[in-house]
């Protein structure tokens, strides 16, 4: 082994103390937290599955909504329609394991959302400076993040997703240039949805109208 | 199925206590790895990378026709992983260009990764070597189920029932790909 700088050797020390609470707490210790994460994810306990009742179906036009994104301004659904399809991916709150590994892994796929035509808008219900340092936390992400934070969860309400404990469903919500909802998929809150229901719902975007 | 199969092992990994899960973490130098099965690649040249016939479907640590092996536990959603990529491509280079490859096997593992995942990583960042998709965290949690990356260099013992012996384990990144090879080759014997 090199030497290694006190300091540098303190840092990894305590991340490698940090990391070994980590598992110690996991529990279940299922999602693998990349290493930029150790220690600042919070860890729940194993939570129901799916605890609310999607209200939209497939063929219904999305229902519209506006919110501010982490950028500062606000997003419009139904400013897509006619320029692209969207990709509207809930997440149940930031700072938490799955979540935390499941955006980053969008960010190597810009290049099969732009052959789709197709851009994701995130959404959770945190607020905007709670967002702003999650996503920092990730390195970034390409595509806008958007805060249903006030009044609390409303867009996911309306979509049937919000949870009763104030978080929302992992979903996938696939919606076409004429804002016709073309792909549901509500994930078990405890895992993340395989890239194959991505690709399948990225797939629906293509097919005839129903 | 594969539901079926999640549901399974959350539920058998709540039967076990906390404490368990608390002396694990990542392995040590000296420490034996547990003996775990894996599905062979499907590509030629991967099941020849690893000495694999074939007709073999799945293999273990034991199958590997190399004196040592460098396991890498990534993830498509990491982005440490990510942003490793292409110095882990540099690592595969350089023991091409040190005439070391026949010295150490790089071997990636996609820890809750599905095959589609697995492959849209390899096929960004050109990855050379094999990588083995792992979609309900089977092989993860061999590993302790520790964070992404994680490295494990490890050699075969005498007896095949012990496992491969663990000579390094690195959590997390690493500096560069020459001094992860100079690590890697001390830590060999």
């Amino acid at each position: 082994m090199r030497p290694l700088h006190p300091l540098k050797f303190m840092v990894q020390t305590t991340l490698l103390i940090g990391i070994t609470w980590m598992v110690f707490l996991a529990g279940a210790a299922f999602a693998s937290p990349s290493q930029d994460f150790a220690g600042q994810v919070y860890q729940p306990q194993h939570l129901t599955p799916i605890d609310s009742e999607l209200n939209v179906r497939v063929g219904d036009q999305a229902p519209d909504f506006t919110l501010p994104a982490t950028q500062g301004e606000t997003i419009t659904l139904s400013d897509f329609q006619g320029q692209k399809n969207v990709m509207l991916s809930f997440v149940p709150a930031a700072w938490t394991p799955v979540c935390s590994d499941q955006w980053p892994g969008y960010n190597i796929l810009q290049d099969i959302f732009d052959a789709h035509e197709t851009i994701i808008l995130g959404i959770t219900v945190d607020n905007i400076p709670t967002l702003h340092s999650w996503i920092a936390a990730m390195g970034g992400l390409w595509f806008p993040v958007l805060s249903d934070f006030w009044p609390h969860g409303h867009t996911a309400e309306v979509y049937g997703l919000l949870r009763s404990d104030g978080t929302t469903e992992r979903a996938l919500i696939f919606v076409d240039k004429q804002g016709v909802i073309r792909f549901t998929h509500v994930e078990d809150i405890n895992i993340r949805p395989p890239l194959e229901i991505v690709m399948e719902g990225l797939q629906a975007l293509g097919d005839p109208a129903p | 199925m594969r539901r079926l199969q999640h549901t399974l092992i959350v539920c058998i990994a709540l039967l076990f206590p906390i404490q368990s899960l608390a002396q694990e973490g990542p392995f040590n130098p000296g420490d034996h790895l547990p003996i775990f099965s894996m599905t062979a690649p499907e590509s030629a040249a991967h099941r020849n990378a690893l000495g694999l016939s074939a007709e073999a479907t799945t293999f273990t640590l034991a199958d590997v026709d190399a004196p040592a092996v460098l396991i890498q536990i990534f993830s498509m959603y990491c982005p440490i992983c990510q942003r490793e990529a292409p110095e882990m491509n540099r690592l595969y280079e350089l023991l091409r260009e040190k005439g070391l490859a026949d010295q150490i096997t790089i071997l990636g593992l996609g820890a809750g990764n599905s095959d589609l995942e697995v492959q849209v990583f390899r096929e960004r960042y050109s990855v050379p070597f094999p990588m083995i998709s792992d979609p309900d965290y089977i092989l993860h949690q061999a590993f302790h189920g520790v964070g992404t990356p994680y490295y494990i260099l490890a050699q075969p013992t005498d007896s095949a029932e012990t496992g491969h012996v663990v000579r390094l384990s690195h959590l997390g990144a690493f500096d560069s790909a020459e001094i992860f090879l100079e690590d890697l080759l001390e830590a060999k014997q």
